[in-house]
């Protein structure tokens, strides 16, 4: 009996991982199949929570379907800072220094930021200290802006 | 049903879950922007016989038949790119498993046991990760591994046949057509034969030689088809990724040292998964005391199962030396010739996708070793033989699950660059002229951010444990 034992061990230890990986694999299909990936678990996100995951495909989306890129929204703690804020998508690009974003967000809205808009946004960017953010902004300048930035602070830490 | 069938069944059953969970990830993969949406604009407007005929007179490459395939698909999709070309990808993998499991040969219930480790080898490496994450919108490197594992199950059988003869040599002058790692093939039959295989007759290997012989000829003297300069692409050295510019400035006029590296590199990241992409990355990270877990285990899985492999050369020396060897011996053999010879075509640049052959026979050869390996243990060495395995299996198993999530995250990041694409042409120098093509780069959109979409995931969890193998 012992003798046995000893003689299917290595076959047994040797099917051990692989059956774990078989398991694995087979309730990674599964999970897969029913929208729910073990290792990609994709959780509804609004537009300015996408501006600051630099995820420029849900922005487009987003804007394609009527939402309005300088509306604010929540962005839930911990994902730009430790507590939830309250930022447009363009503020959440600037806070995340994401010139890219910026960019798709102003070039993909259906209009052009207002003076007042553009003068807040060119304010939080100088603020930010971020000379991408800044000169991508600069592409999308009213004519009327001014660079009158008394009394902006950003609403970030 | 036999024992032996049982087991057999219950490995490509194994193979085919295996396959179902890439081909899950892989369709989640959009026709890529880079290296896909500008060949597809390139095979656009010019006839199969003209775009064919001009890779003729390429500088640096004669792939005469990737384009062929590229355009045939092209036409034939008829609008539908994403299934085409994302459905040929799928394809493509599930023959590489199926020819790999074909090779691997499982039988008894140790076999079986040991599939899961030889698969985990073909899909965790980071050799096979590239060869999944990317297309042309065609993989010609998959196609290449393909063929080279279906020369050795072809060659390795117990005898040729007129039509097996035929088959080989039409698979042989498609891939060496297609991609130069094609030549791979011609040394996989070359060196079957050569170590005792009877599934090709030796007029086969002849006429195949003979071929060699011709595209060779055609290649250098009549075409003048040279080989990529220093100029033509960016190449790991050392710690770091050096531009074309610094390679000429390091290299121009004495370029033999970096081919010398180019070629070691190539056998020691198959060998040790270091270097990655011709850069020393797990000594660069000893050094700075901070090893990523990802690299570790890729470095130690991949040094387990070359230390297997050379246990297995080394109990069996003398019939290696003898040249009396069987499948399995033939088969170890057949990885290390392998391996020399694709570090050898490969000394332009290193990448690691180009070494993904030796990658696939490192899967079947590691496979052999570790049952030879379980198959000698006695006491009292019966709990170190299984511990080995045990966790060999473990840290493969690792980095498969990392190749699944590779694929996720490049999927998310295809999506981006579709939203940018036009940035991109303009990068390029790109001009899209015709309907066609802003047809094209429409749709290819459309099935990128709307249709096939793969959004960032919100947390971060699993990033901290898997790094992308570039």
């Amino acid at each position: 009996m012992v003798r046995r034992l000893i003689a299917i061990l290595p076959v047994a230890a040797a099917a051990v991982p692989g059956t774990v990986i078989g398991v694995g694999t087979t309730i990674v299909i599964l999970l897969a199949i029913g929208g729910s990936h073990p290792m990609w678990r994709v959780e509804p996100i609004n537009m300015s929570e996408a501006a600051v995951l630099r995820d420029p495909g849900t922005i487009v989306r987003l804007i394609l379907r009527g939402e309005d890129p300088y509306a604010r929204r929540e962005i839930r703690a911990d994902l730009l800072s430790n507590d939830r804020l309250e930022l447009t998508p363009v503020e959440a690009g600037i806070a995340a220094r994401r010139a890219e974003v910026v960019d798709v967000l102003l070039f993909s809205a259906r209009t052009r930021p207002d003076a007042a808009t553009w003068t807040h946004l060119k304010c939080l960017a100088t603020l930010e200290g971020d000379k991408d953010v800044s000169a991508t902004l600069d592409r999308y300048r009213p004519e009327s802006a001014t660079e009158m930035c008394d009394g902006v602070t950003r609403p970030w830490k | 049903m036999t024992a032996d069938r049982r087991w057999t069944i219950a490995s490509y059953a194994y193979g085919l879950l295996v396959a179902a969970v890439l081909g899950y990830f892989l369709l989640g993969l959009v026709v890529q922007v880079s290296d896909s949406f500008g060949n597809l604009l390139a095979v656009q407007r010019p006839t199969l016989a003209a775009l064919v005929r001009d890779q003729f007179t390429q500088h640096a490459y004669l792939r005469p038949l990737l384009w062929g395939q590229i355009k045939l698909v092209y036409e034939l999709s008829d609008g539908q790119y994403y299934v085409w070309f994302r459905g040929i990808h799928v394809v493509q993998v599930v023959m590489l498993i199926a020819v790999c499991l074909a090779l691997m040969r499982p039988k008894t219930a140790l076999d079986a046991a040991l599939v899961p480790l030889g698969i985990a080898i073909l899909t965790g490496s980071h050799t096979f990760a590239p060869m999944v994450r990317e297309a042309f919108p065609i993989n010609s490197f998959l196609t290449i591994a393909i063929g080279c594992l279906f020369a050795a199950w072809l060659t390795l059988r117990d005898r040729a046949r007129w039509y097996t003869d035929a088959l080989m040599l039409a698979i042989f002058i498609g891939c060496v057509l297609t991609f130069e790692s094609g030549i791979l093939v011609w040394v996989v039959c070359v060196a079957a034969v050569g170590l005792g295989a009877r599934g090709l007759s030796r007029p086969a290997v002849a006429a195949m030689t003979m071929c060699l012989v011709a595209y060779m000829v055609v290649r250098m003297f009549v075409l003048h088809v040279g080989s990529p300069s220093l100029a033509e692409r960016a190449s790991g050295f050392g710690f770091g990724i050096l531009e074309p510019n610094q390679l000429m400035a390091r290299f121009e006029g004495r370029a033999w040292p970096f081919y010398l590296y180019n070629v070691v590199s190539s056998i020691s990241t198959v060998l040790f998964s270091e270097p990655k992409g011709g850069v020393w990355l797990f000594i660069d990270e000893l050094t700075r005391a901070s090893v990523d877990r990802w690299t570790a285990v890729s470095v130690a899985s991949s040094t387990v199962s070359t230390a297997l492999i050379g246990w297995f050369v080394w109990t069996r020396r003398a019939r290696f030396l003898s040249r009396t060897l069987d499948r399995d011996e033939r088969i170890v053999a057949l990885f290390l010739i392998a391996l020399a010879a694709n570090a050898v075509i490969s000394f332009p640049y290193t990448k690691n996708i180009i070494m993904s052959p030796a990658g696939a026979f490192l899967a079947v050869a590691t496979y052999v070793a570790s049952r030879a390996w379980l198959q000698a243990a006695a006491p009292p060495r019966t709990a170190f033989a299984i511990a080995v395995v045990t966790m060999l299996s473990c840290g493969w198993a690792f980095r498969e699950a990392g190749t699944h999530y590779n694929l996720r995250q490049t999927a998310a990041e295809q999506r981006t660059e579709w939203v940018a694409v036009d940035g991109w042409l303009e990068r390029q120098r790109i001009a899209l002229t015709s309907d066609d093509a802003h047809w094209l780069r429409d749709q290819l959109h459309r099935d990128a951010v709307w249709n096939h979409p793969t959004p960032f995931q919100f947390s971060r969890v699993w990033a901290r444990w898997f790094e992308i193998d570039r």
